[in-house]
């Protein structure tokens, strides 16, 4: 078998597989929980009997063997001569696992022996009947249901092959470059309109001649001896009409030509684009079959439901959500959902309930992962945060419901007490919390004891596509992502209102500060004319609102996203770019980065003029020393703002790396004091990245994490930090007496 | 047709060939044909502001007419643009007029065409592109290395020229395309 042919046909026949092992899971999860439906074994007999043939087109022994078994067992029990329960069930799913190991090529060269005998033996002895204790038990209902499918097997044949076509492989470059393609090709459709216009003004500019001919032609015949001219003339007019009515036809042509090529390549593009689109159920295929074998070795009782299968989702983000699923899932199953007699005590349904919901919400996908099992208990949480040292008693009891459930996401945080080998051995979930953030998206944990718990993720619907608020700022235009944009306004200069300097806006019952994009953004502004309207894009919470003033607004765009070139690296309040109607390249804003850019500038702090100042020799000797905390939690910012400012030390915050990144590029900080795990940008990679800029390699820095493992100690120190502290260690002094050693005292007057 | 056969000029076209005549041209094309591809490069021609350059058409394999540049907050300075829409993809723009010293040189009347367009060439060096703008492209010329003579070493920015080659009445200064990509990832990085 090592011929290039064979190889493709091996190829082939693992994807054959892949597509049938499904159908088997599918359809004997379906059998189990209603095992009346007669079509449903049909399906099953037709999977198994092509995984038969095609393994014998392949000659792959083993698999012949066992998918003859099968069906064989299928058909017997469609005879209703045996009944497929319980243990029999178990193995033919036991059957369907072996089968799915020749969906990859390894497995086929060196196929996997020792269970095959073991399996044949068990598929013999269901099929003779030893296996079925329950037998012929059901029979009258089943018999009756059964009737319907005999009749018509064939939709279920056609809904099948239809499966089968519905998927081809793509390399994910060549449909990127195609949509690149399809994107250029719209834009030079839209380019023949214009063209075509010009057109038809020259068809106009020589009827004028015409009329110009028509007036001379009159000039001419009341001269005298004017025949010849006369007919000249009379010629030219013939000639040029022929010539209009010529040039009136090809305009006709021409438009409608342009119309069919703009509405073909405005299809092509969005059937590109659509076509990174998949069904929800896609991405989750396997869970069925894992919730069913789960719940049976824990011998819990669980029903799984999923609402809103057909959801569509963007390919990529379909593929990372298998991980933080697969995750939450077996959480609820295990630590959620209870054993069936603690839940009958409860005056709760023997059996559980884990829903997943997909659902569409204001250009996001929502995913709620939902199960009545007992919940997580707030008290028991509290304690093991303080066992953890994860945070002091007083502050804990001052902990809200929300911020509690977030240690829940700390690296290494788990409350169940035994490991088991079903929810990992101490992983949190907090991969849950990286993986989403991976693809832009968020986790939130609502519980109630004894009534279950739900986990929202919110995510991008798409990675490909945006809607998006385009203006234009110092002659550039720029896409603010709509739905992070409040909603933009029209100001007359005459409603803003100076406080203090600052200059605000009334809107809606609230003072809204206003702040030039281009200072926001960091662009050198070209003068503009003076103009008596604003533009105004609201961005930030209810809580913060802000105006950004840019200088036009060109509407709104679904915004293809490209990546910006990587060697750009991460530019600040940018996020990615795309290409306008008319080819021309936009930027795309990073929203998060841009408010915490405007907080910055706002707070009167390190942008600008400001910047330049204390770069200036001489000052740094009498200012104060200045420290940079970088901290996603709130709690551990503030304390470590307040041990610091009572010390007498200047403090700036940060709420992730990239956020502190931006701040020590432009500020000048004697000391930065960053945690580890943090959106976006994390400690190590901050550390690493102030360690290898030259304007900052001597600043020194400190960790301190909730980590206190070694591994992280060692990595922490290596990538460069001259301290690692856990967060135990604002109790005692440790933590400043660290600070001092580093730089001194605050007070340097 | 049959009356154009008959014509003067088909039949002194169709005339059979002198003795020797087919034996003698084969054997020089098939000798100079080799010995010529050994030797010549092919640069393409293009104008920054009044000097020519001439870059490997290896390395340079597309020239496309000038198109907006977008600036990029925190990243655009004189030798980074900004980014340019080549046929559907985000590439970078970046000024050879500054990484070669002469963006304040004068613009040139004298030129090779008739008329004069802006346009953009792509600098392809491992399937990493760099696009950069030109004043004026002329095309693409083939030179032996004997032509080259050797740069003069008070030229500023020398390590990027690997030769010059005259051209008519202008001098063409070759570009070492390898080392000003180097330069522009050196830059980014």
């Amino acid at each position: 078998m090592s011929n290039p042919e064979d190889q493709t046909l091996l190829e082939l026949f693992c994807e054959e597989v892949k597509t049938h092992v499904q159908t088997l899971n599918e359809g004997l999860l379906s059998l189990e929980s209603t095992p009346e439906n007669g079509s449903t074994i049909e399906s099953l007999m037709r999977a198994a009997h092509s995984i038969k043939g095609a393994a014998r087109v392949v000659n792959i022994e083993s698999v012949v063997e066992i998918a003859h078994l099968m069906e064989d067992c299928f058909e017997t029990a469609k005879r209703k001569e045996i009944k497929l329960t319980g243990e029999s069930i178990d193995s033919l799913f036991k059957s369907i696992d072996y089968l799915s190991l020749f969906t990859s090529l390894e497995n086929i060269k060196n196929p996997p022996t020792e269970e095959l005998s073991e399996l044949k033996n068990i598929l013999t002895k269901i099929l003779s009947k030893d296996f079925s204790p329950q037998k012929n038990k059901e029979v009258p209902s089943s018999e009756k249901k059964n009737i319907p499918s005999l009749k018509d097997p064939l939709p279920e044949k056609k809904s099948q092959e239809k499966k089968a076509i519905s998927t081809v492989r793509v390399s994910s470059g060549s449909l990127n470059k195609l949509m690149g393609l399809a994107a250029e090709s719209l834009v030079e459709t839209k380019r023949l309109t214009p063209f075509s216009e010009s057109l038809v003004t020259l068809k106009k500019d020589y009827q004028k001649q015409d009329e110009k001919l028509a007036r001379a032609q009159e000039a001419v015949a009341a001269l005298p001896k004017s025949s010849r001219a006369l007919s000249l003339i009379g010629e030219i007019r013939n000639r040029s009409e022929v010539a209009l009515l010529n040039l009136s036809s090809k305009i006709d042509h021409l438009e409608a030509f342009i119309r069919h090529a703009n509405m073909l390549s405005d299809q092509m593009y969005r059937e590109v684009i659509a076509s990174r689109m998949r069904p929800f159920s896609e991405g989750i295929q396997g869970f069925p079959r894992m919730v069913r074998d789960l719940s049976k070795q824990l011998g819990k009782k669980i029903d799984f439901e999923i609402i809103g299968e057909n959801t569509p989702v963007d390919r990529d983000i379909l593929e990372k959500l298998e991980a933080p699923l697969n995750h939450i899932l077996r959480n609820a199953i295990d630590h959620g959902i209870e054993k069936p007699k603690e839940r009958l005590q409860k005056g709760k349904p023997e059996k559980g309930i884990i829903k997943i919901t997909a659902s569409h919400r204001a250009g996001m996908l929502l995913l709620e992962i939902n199960d009545d099992g007992k919940g997580i208990n707030l008290k028991k949480l509290r304690d093991a945060i303080v066992e953890k040292k994860l945070t002091s008693k007083e502050l804990s009891e001052n902990l809200s419901e929300n911020e509690l459930l977030e240690f829940l996401l700390l690296p290494g945080f788990s409350t169940h007490k035994e490991v088991t080998e079903i929810s990992g051995r101490g992983v949190g979930l907090d991969v849950v919390q990286t993986k989403l953030q991976e693809i832009g998206g968020f986790v939130r944990i609502k519980t109630k004891e004894n009534e279950g718990t739900t986990f929202h993720l919110q995510l991008p619907l798409t990675r490909s596509v945006i809607r998006s608020m385009v203006a234009e700022i110092n002659k550039e235009p720029y896409a603010f992502p709509l739905s992070r944009v409040g909603r933009t306004l029209k100001m007359k200069t005459e409603d803003i209102i100076t406080i203090e300097g600052s200059p605000f806006i009334k809107y809606q019952e609230s003072n809204i500060g206003l702040v030039s994009a281009a200072n926001a953004l960091e662009i050198e502004k070209s003068s503009q004319p003076q103009t008596d309207t604003l533009s105004v894009i609201l961005l930030g919470d209810k809580s913060k609102p802000y105006g950004l003033v840019v200088d036009n607004l060109l509407g709104e765009y679904d915004l293809v996203i490209r990546p910006l070139d990587s060697r750009l690296g991460k530019v600040p309040n940018i996020n990615a770019a795309a290409l306008l109607e008319n080819g021309k390249p936009v930027l795309i804003i990073d929203i998060d980065d841009l408010i915490q850019s405007i907080n910055t500038l706002l707070e009167g702090g390190r942008l600008g003029k400001a910047v330049h100042s204390k770069k200036a020799k001489g000052i740094k000797l009498k200012r104060r020393k200045t420290i940079l905390v970088v901290d996603d939690s709130i709690t551990v910012r503030e304390t470590e703002k307040k041990l610091l400012k009572n010390k007498g030390y200047e403090v700036d915050t940060a709420v992730d790396g990239m956020d502190a990144w931006n701040a020590i590029s432009m500020g000048n900080y004697d000391l930065i004091i960053t945690d580890i795990d943090m959106p976006r940008m994390n400690g190590f990679e901050l550390v690493y990245k102030i360690r290898s800029d030259s304007r900052f390699e001597a600043t020194p820095i400190i960790i301190v994490s909730y980590k206190d493992r070694k591994e992280d100690r060692i990595k922490g120190l290596n990538t460069g930090a001259n301290y690692y502290l856990t967060k135990t260690s604002f109790q005692d002094e440790s933590f400043l007496e660290a600070v001092e050693e580093l730089i001194g005292k605050g007070f340097s007057l | 047709m049959k009356k154009e056969d008959e014509t003067g000029a088909s039949r002194l076209l169709n005339r059979p060939s002198p003795e020797g005549y087919l034996e003698q041209w084969g054997e020089v094309l098939s000798q100079a044909k080799e010995a010529e591809q050994q030797d010549l490069s092919s640069v393409l021609i293009f104008r920054l502001k009044n000097e020519w350059f001439g870059i490997s058409t290896k390395k340079c394999k597309e020239i496309t007419e000038s198109r907006t540049i977008h600036t990029v907050p925190n990243r655009t300075d004189n030798i980074f643009l900004g980014i340019v829409n080549i046929r559907g993809e985000l590439q970078l723009c970046t000024s050879l007029h500054s990484l070669l010293g002469i963006e304040d040189k004068e613009d040139f009347e004298k030129t090779l065409n008739t008329r004069v367009y802006k346009r953009m060439a792509l600098l392809d060096v491992k399937e990493n592109i760099f696009v950069f703008p030109v004043d004026e492209v002329f095309g693409v010329h083939y030179y032996s290395d004997q032509e080259v003579t050797e740069t003069p070493s008070n030229l500023d920015k020398s390590k990027y020229i690997l030769g010059i080659v005259p051209y008519r009445e202008i001098h063409i200064a070759i570009l070492n395309a390898d080392a000003i990509y180097q330069d522009l990832e050196i830059h980014f990085s």
